[in-house]
């Protein structure tokens, strides 16, 4: 349960979200890319841990079940996977929703600081990212058919989170789930097409992904 | 002659087995995977001879449906052929997947050359395989209704993989009739439609999810003033069965609409911002080069960039040789070619359907042109 009185019922939902996806990239870099496993990271789990114990405020949203999907379906011990749907996507998403979390005037003050170094964190590892995947994967062709291997899934599921999203933060923070999906496709076009993947074969990947196809 | 239908839970395969069971005493054997299960298959397959009235007097049990497990269960296909006596394979599985080589590969290629095996090991008398119209890829002359050599260049690895898998089937030995449909949308008469959001669906679900936040005074569309290769829904199922009865085997047919009547994607997308999205302005641009830089609303270069390719398909002026439909027209064939107002239909019944375009008519009507400005951009 949340354990503060200064957050209320919505951004407790959020921060139980934002717990849950940073709790699996950490036992996820624990296992498979402890390269990631930044101290930034692990300092943002602990802010969140803080405040939030358990799955109280997830529980019985329209969320519960898509935000289980989306994880299960990111959750593998294979390297290649967690660099990709971990460190290259759910760490770009990440961004995206500490960012309009974080610059958004609605929100209070203990969500703006968690948002201000979920941020920086993500940012360390998206720094390190591009030569992970490099290293370990390669680049053009055959880093894009790897991230049309593992993350086609997650992808899918990411999907199934939009109404719930709107639902949840639409009204009051202006944020919704299409704006966020916007700024984290914008963030991995352009992450890709630096690791040289052909620009117009990853966007009709994006939308044959998130558009339901 | 008793049937495999391979693809039986997709769009296009359910609709094989809504005419099939429609039209003919036959039985067909669906092998099915993963979650699918009886009733998820049979499903739409009863909604679809629901909506043509004749559900009552088809009999069901006619469908066998058959779970497979795991990859290795081509034992037990050569079982059912032996049990059911099948004489064909319907072949409408595949991966539409335009950039995953691993997935196209094994879809579209590896699956049609193990049914190929099966089909051999038992002599079968025909094999009956869905490609697309857009086999041939790019190619300045009309597509013929024979192999394609392969010399133009592909929107798609989808349909390099396409073009691959019919010769596969045509050099196998096996005798075979290959169906090539071009855009299938939804149902002339009623715009009823189950298949996932592509081509003109795709722009229509991409303003739905995206551009209904609220009214935007302009819009900018991608939509050159080329002819547009879609076909019904009802128009495919007709001309596949249609096709299977009186094609002779080693036949190829385009399976498209008569080119007089077919809409430009300029006409699709000015039918819908005027109806629909409304806005005071309408760009439209020829390609995704030809769009401003100085767009800054991030959702609308959003949508333009997410339908990107297909634009770019449906910038080719793709022209069709029509032989075999010709014939089976002359045999009676109802095939309700695309126009426009069919299109209409499509576009109401999807609007209709859609929470999120019915609140933002509701709630933008006082802010709609009346009839929006229209500019041309990079137009030579």
């Amino acid at each position: 349960m949340n354990e503060s009185a200064d957050l209320d019922r919505s951004e407790a939902l959020l921060w139980t979200i934002l717990a849950r996806f940073e709790s699996l990239a950490v036992a996820q870099y624990t296992a498979s890319a402890p390269a990631l496993l930044t101290p930034q990271k692990l300092a943002a789990v602990a802010l969140l841990r803080t405040r939030i114990s358990d799955d109280a405020y997830l529980a019985g949203s329209g969320l519960e079940a898509p935000i289980d999907a989306l994880l299960q379906s990111a959750t593998s011990s294979r390297e290649d996977h967690v660099l990709i749907a971990q460190g290259l996507f759910l760490e770009a998403i990440g961004e995206a929703i500490y960012r309009n979390f974080r610059d958004n005037e609605a929100t209070g003050e203990p969500t703006r600081a968690l948002c201000e170094r979920g941020f920086a964190a993500g940012a360390r590892a998206r720094e390190m990212i591009p030569g992970l995947l490099r290293a370990r994967i390669g680049d053009g062709d055959v880093l894009l058919q790897a991230i049309m291997t593992e993350a086609g899934p997650l992808l899918r599921s990411i999907d199934d989170l939009g109404e719930g999203i709107d639902a949840s933060f639409l009204d009051r923070y202006g944020v919704s789930f299409a704006d966020l999906m916007g700024d984290a496709a914008a963030e991995l076009i352009a992450m890709c097409a630096d690791l040289n993947v052909d620009r117009r074969k990853f966007v009709s990947f994006l939308t044959s992904a998130l558009m339901g196809l | 002659m008793n049937a495999l239908l391979i693809g039986s839970s997709g769009y296009l395969g359910g609709l094989v087995a809504a005419g099939l069971l429609d039209s003919s005493d036959q039985i067909i054997v669906a092998p099915i995977r993963g979650a699918h299960t009886r009733e998820s298959v049979l499903a739409p397959i009863r909604e679809e001879l629901r909506c043509e009235g004749v559900d009552s007097s088809v009999d069901f049990d006619r469908i066998v449906t058959v779970p497979l497990t795991a990859d290795a269960d081509w034992s037990a296909l050569d079982e059912l052929v032996e049990r059911y006596a099948i004489e064909q394979i319907i072949h409408c599985a595949g991966s539409v997947d335009y950039f995953n080589s691993a997935l196209l590969h094994a879809a579209n290629i590896v699956l049609t050359g193990r049914l190929l095996e099966l089909a051999r090991r038992h002599a079968m008398k025909r094999f009956v395989f869905l490609s697309t119209a857009f086999s041939s890829g790019y190619i300045d002359r009309p597509v013929r209704e024979e192999l394609h050599p392969g010399e133009g260049s592909d929107p798609t690895e989808y349909t390099k993989t396409k073009r691959e898998a019919e010769a596969l089937v045509a050099n196998s030995g096996v005798p075979y009739l290959i169906l090539r449909p071009s855009v299938v949308i939804g149902d002339s008469r009623d715009g009823r439609y189950s298949g996932k959001p592509y081509g003109l669906y795709q722009f229509w679900t991409a303003f739905e999810r995206l551009l209904t936040d609220r009214y935007r005074e302009a819009m900018h569309v991608i939509s050159p003033r080329v002819q547009q290769q879609l076909i019904h829904q009802n128009a495919f199922k007709n001309g596949f069965v249609a096709a299977c009865r009186h094609l002779p085997v080693n036949s190829i047919v385009n399976l498209v609409s008569l080119p007089d009547g077919l809409p430009t994607a300029r006409g699709i997308a000015q039918q819908f911002c005027e109806r629909i999205a409304r806005p005071q302005q309408l760009f439209f641009y020829n390609k995704l080069s030809d769009v401003r830089a100085e767009i800054n609303d991030r959702r609308m270069r959003m949508l333009l960039e997410f339908t990107a390719v297909n634009s770019e398909i449906s910038a080719h002026a793709w022209r069709f040789e029509s032989t075999a439909l010709r014939r089976l027209r002359s045999l009676g064939l109802q095939f309700a070619d695309t126009t426009l107002e069919t299109v209409l239909t499509c576009q109401n019944r999807f609007v209709e359907k859609s929470p999120r375009i019915q609140a933002y008519l509701a709630k933008n009507e006082g802010l709609f042109a009346a009839q929006p400005g229209t500019v041309e951009v990079g137009v030579a």
